[in-house]
């Protein structure tokens, strides 16, 4: 072997030996990263919400966080009661991480001890959503991730244009009026409406209470979730109802004349919430999967496909969507909150009243 | 086998069953029952009950319960007996063939039974149109949302029970028991009502029993078909129970529908023929 060829292949093996070395630091060095990127990789996180839209959910919001971390959501869905009793029945033994409740059941599940404060420190998204999702409970045991409002929708080819809660009296809508049950998110807030309609004032509830006697005989049915309502108007059953406006992009899908109107004693909103819960053994990635739900990129799918409205200000949708969401400093102006302490304070009573009128 | 050997075996036989019964029935039966009775310092109370059923709300959801229990179970009864002899009567092949169809309603989800009967039901569903097309209403009947359709439906949901309590009493009868009657003079009809549902009497027990039970228990028909006009028992124990956590309230609800169940139960057996 002549001298030049020796050199060359010594150059060629030192420079494969220099580059299996560098490649394995590489690898070690990215595997390290990797493990810093992916702490919580292999880990379970239980999370407790409702099963409507449940593939739309998947997609926009477990999947991706499933990916980002490598950790596996394990879901327990059902409605806010079921749910709620499941929970302060395990409340020593809890295996919910993350719980999501309309407000009434975010406010029990705080009195009940099933909830803890969250950290706002570990929320890097917290400062983007508006100020009133940020603690709506006080204490900060819950985040509005979502707003709704409480809207009206009628029939045009079937029923008298509606523009006030005073026109669900109508004498076209008689028996074919449907209305949320009592001891759903929305149902309380039917009374104050009538109360502002008819009384003047949210506080003036026994009127409130005397006019939805009065509307009884022209309610079909009292619906206890957004899907029953849906049939009731696919199947023609109902002509008119207050809606939870999550449900309108399936409402309007439904393919019949449906307009959906703001009236003019305003429009109750309310927030669907966040809680870490309490007893959770995996704190930190709860902490994430919150800042996840609040993230752009979520808020926006979710808003997109008619899922959830957001509850950031940066997020910019197109006008056919925009229109059909809670969304807008306008129709967001246009919101009336109700407390749920004052709601949970007259719940029992407020059963008794309606049970009455119903089942008379 | 000495008569001690069979004691064990038997006794061994029935011990699985008999675990799970006292551990998934038993025990929760009791513990609802002591819960009952528990007041708020610990002590025996009566006061649950007094508060419970001192209320007119009570006793008026409690009354249409039982009306619509004693509504269904007769005519569950009515319908399925004359099925349940005929079935009796028929070759192996087309009664076991009969008996399949009996038992495929029991086959479907509660839940998806009683939506499709939104769509028999409703004002634009078959029997209205049915009705419309034969010119005998102008306007659709109010079917959905009121008592007639929770009877209805659980009409159609609790009916198969009666049909295979009652064809397996009538197998238990010798078919010359029938021909003797009818030998002896007894006419079809007199042969029927003297002979064959007497001596089918303890399988029209379980029967009614098992129907009237499942009426005054039945959550799912009674909240869907019934909507939120027609509260009973069960809907208004969830309501009790989930949305107001007024377990107290809810435990004597659940004993006072178990105590309905054994009234009815017991009655049933003092009116069962003497000499059976």
């Amino acid at each position: 072997m002549n001298k030049s060829l020796k050199v060359f292949l010594y150059c060629i093996i030192l420079s494969c030996s220099v580059s299996l070395v560098f490649a394995a630091g590489v690898e070690e060095e990215g595997a390290a990263e990797a493990a810093e990127e992916m702490p919580y990789k292999g880990q379970t996180l239980t999370v407790s919400m409702w099963g409507y839209n449940m593939d739309l959910l998947e997609k926009n919001v477990l999947k991706p966080f499933e990916e980002k971390y490598g950790v596996k959501i394990v879901t327990e869905t059902g409605n806010n009661s079921a749910r709620f009793t499941k929970m302060v029945a395990r409340k020593d033994n809890p295996i919910v991480d993350i719980v999501l409740f309309a407000g009434a059941y975010s406010y029990k599940a705080i009195q009940e001890g099933i909830v803890k404060p969250y950290d706002p420190g570990k929320l890097q998204n917290l400062a983007e959503i508006m100020e009133p999702a940020r603690d709506p409970l006080g204490g900060r045991y819950a985040i509005g991730y979502t707003i709704q409002h409480l809207g009206l929708c009628y029939r045009s080819d079937k029923v008298k244009p509606i523009k006030s809660w005073k026109d669900l009296f109508n004498e076209d809508l008689k028996g074919f009026l449907s209305i949320p049950q009592l001891t759903t998110t929305y149902g309380p807030t039917i009374i104050y409406m009538l109360s502002k309609a008819w009384g003047g004032s949210y506080d003036a509830t026994d009127v409130g209470w005397a006019k939805l006697e009065e509307l009884s005989d022209s309610i079909l049915t009292a619906y206890a979730r957004s899907s029953e309502l849906q049939t009731l108007l696919q199947q023609e059953e109902v002509y008119a109802a207050p809606y939870a406006s999550f449900a309108w992009g399936n409402i309007s899908a439904i393919g019949l004349p449906i307009v959906s109107v703001i009236p003019e004693e305003g429009l109750v909103g309310s927030f669907s919430m966040v809680s870490i819960a309490n007893g959770t053994k995996n704190e930190d990635l709860a902490h994430l999967y919150i800042d996840h739900l609040l993230s752009y990129e979520v808020q926006l799918s979710e808003a997109m496909d008619l899922v959830d409205s957001p509850v950031r200000g940066d997020i910019k949708l197109p006008e056919d969507v925009a229109g059909k969401l809670t969304y807008g400093e306008d129709l967001i102006r246009k919101l009336h909150f109700f407390s749920q302490k004052e709601m949970a304070a007259v719940e029992k009573e407020w059963i008794e009243k309606w049970n009455r009128i119903f089942t008379k | 086998m000495s008569q001690i050997n069979i004691r064990r075996t038997l006794l061994l036989l029935l011990f699985p069953g008999g675990v799970f019964l006292c551990f998934f029935f038993l025990a929760p039966l009791l513990f609802v029952l002591v819960e009952s009775f528990t007041g708020l310092d610990g002590g025996v109370t009566l006061q649950r009950y007094i508060s419970v059923l001192k209320d007119p709300q009570f006793r008026q959801v409690y009354f249409r319960t039982l009306k619509i229990g004693l509504i269904v179970t007769p005519l569950a009864v009515l319908i399925s007996y004359p099925s349940a002899y005929v079935i009796n009567n028929l070759s192996v092949g087309r009664k076991s063939a009969l008996m399949s169809l009996v038992i495929l309603p029991l086959m479907t989800s509660p839940v998806a039974r009683t939506f499709a009967w939104i769509i028999i039901l409703g004002r634009f569903g078959l029997i209205n149109q049915s009705l419309r097309a034969l010119r005998l209403i102008d306007e659709p009947l109010r079917i959905m949302y009121t008592e007639g359709a929770i009877v209805i439906g659980l009409l159609q949901l609790f009916m198969p029970l009666m049909v295979l309590t009652l064809v397996s009493a009538l197998e238990n009868i010798p078919d010359e028991v029938e021909e003797a009657a009818l030998s002896l003079g007894s006419g079809r009809v007199g042969c029927f009502f003297r002979v064959i549902v007497p001596l089918s009497f303890d399988g029209l027990i379980m029967g009614v029993t098992l129907v009237f039970t499942g009426c005054i228990t039945a959550y799912v028909t009674p909240a869907i078909l019934g909507g939120s006009r027609v509260l009973t028992l069960s809907t208004l124990m969830r309501q009790q129970a989930l949305v107001l956590m007024n377990w107290e309230a809810a435990t004597v609800i659940a004993v006072v529908m178990i105590a309905t169940t054994l009234v009815l139960y017991n009655s049933l057996r003092l009116i069962r023929p003497k000499n059976l």
